[in-house]
């Protein structure tokens, strides 16, 4: 096989492997190492690699093909769709572990008295708010406002806390969780996301058939979740908070009266 | 994000050659695999060569993957090959007594049509 047959070859696999997103990483290394055993065994004796992935049938295909039978309960339907409870189990869960840090730790840090030691001018102030309130009078300076008290300065291991919660916050949403068929809220929730006809569908792990079983499959993680939920509505309200105090500072003092 | 569209067909017979083909084809495979133990790409020469049984050469694998998944087949993989390592499959107990469920079913079906007609109308 040449190089360039090579690189189709290796091209096509990878849209094989875009498309079994969400199955076991040992299944879908075990498919695609027997599709390129298929592919180079005919290119090898036809010798036209654009006919044989072609005959092959779309990569995108194929692959939703092999999930589509792969998630199918003995007895349910073809596609089994997971529980709103469960999905938003997983989603509770993400907010914790995503965006809890940003929330709770300046929350902490307000209400402890080593905030009151060590933090700038302003400590019993989440550095979310001071923060808000340096923009907002950068802000309506600009737009022409005199005469507007000068918010405290904040000290720089408040600016270092938040540029550190903030690239966390970013990193697991933007970054860890978009980029995995399972976050670490779906697979406590024992979830899985799979891609079927172009749309992304959430399963039950349970509902992958997998050869041999893995262990495991039907455990519950509910143990992990019971402080999950209540700290994630925890947090949702801390940010609805937050943004509302945020919002305050911007309004101009006209308005304010 | 939009589905993508499904080609219409050229005309109804395709359409349900296509299907009827997808319906049957865990049989042909047990069938096969009954005889001797065989790879993916042996396979589907197999069915290419006894009429053009299949579809597509990829649908074949998503049928073996849920056939393994089900225990009715067993497989296991070999370095034999010349291109690579080759996946063999061969029938389980479990997949002969659905393979027998299937060819009874099937013959049922295909003495049905037959009692309709099906062979003096053409």
């Amino acid at each position: 096989m040449t190089q360039a047959e090579h690189t189709d070859v290796t091209r096509y696999l990878a849209a094989v492997r875009q498309g079994l997103k969400g199955l076991p990483a040992r299944d879908v290394d075990d498919i695609a190492r027997e599709i390129r055993t298929h592919l180079q065994e005919e290119i090898d004796e036809r010798g036209d690699t654009a006919s044989v992935l072609n005959n092959f049938g779309d990569p995108a295909e194929v692959a939703s093909d092999i999930v589509e039978r792969r998630v199918r309960p003995d007895d349910g339907p073809c596609v089994p769709h997971a529980s709103l409870g469960r999905r938003y189990s997983a989603w509770a869960t993400d907010v914790v572990i995503g965006l809890g840090p940003m929330l709770l730790v300046p929350t902490a840090l307000t209400f402890s008295t080593l905030a009151s030691d060590t933090a700038g001018s302003d400590p019993a102030m989440p550095v979310w708010i001071q923060i808000s309130e340096h923009i907002a009078h950068w802000w309506l300076t600009a737009l022409g406002y005199e005469g507007l008290p000068a918010p405290g300065p904040v000290a720089i291991g408040q600016w270092l806390l938040a540029a550190c919660l903030l690239a966390w916050a970013v990193f697991y949403w933007m970054l860890l969780r978009r980029s995995r068929s399972a976050s670490v809220g779906m697979w406590m929730t024992g979830l899985r996301g799979i891609r079927l006809d172009d749309d992304r569908i959430i399963v039950r792990e349970r509902d992958i058939a997998q050869n041999p079983a893995p262990l495991g499959t039907h455990r519950n993680r509910w143990w992990i979740l019971v402080p999950a939920v209540p700290v994630g509505c925890l947090c949702i309200l801390l940010l609805i908070y937050y943004l509302w105090m945020c919002i305050g500072p911007f309004l101009p003092p006209r308005i304010l009266g | 994000m939009a589905k993508r569209p499904t080609p219409a067909p050229a005309d109804g017979f395709a359409s349900w050659s296509t299907q009827l083909r997808k319906g049957i084809i865990e049989l042909m495979i047990l069938s096969l695999v009954d005889q001797e133990q065989l790879y993916g790409y042996a396979i589907v020469r197999e069915l290419k060569e006894r009429g053009g049984l299949i579809a597509g050469e990829g649908t074949v694998y998503p049928v073996l993957r849920r056939l393994e998944a089900d225990g009715l087949v067993s497989a296991a993989w070999s370095d034999e090959g010349p291109a690579g390592p080759r996946k063999y499959y061969r029938i389980t107990q479990a997949g002969r007594t659905f393979r027998d469920r299937a060819w009874t079913e099937w013959e049922t079906v295909a003495a049905a049509l037959n009692d309709l007609g099906g062979k003096d109308r053409r």
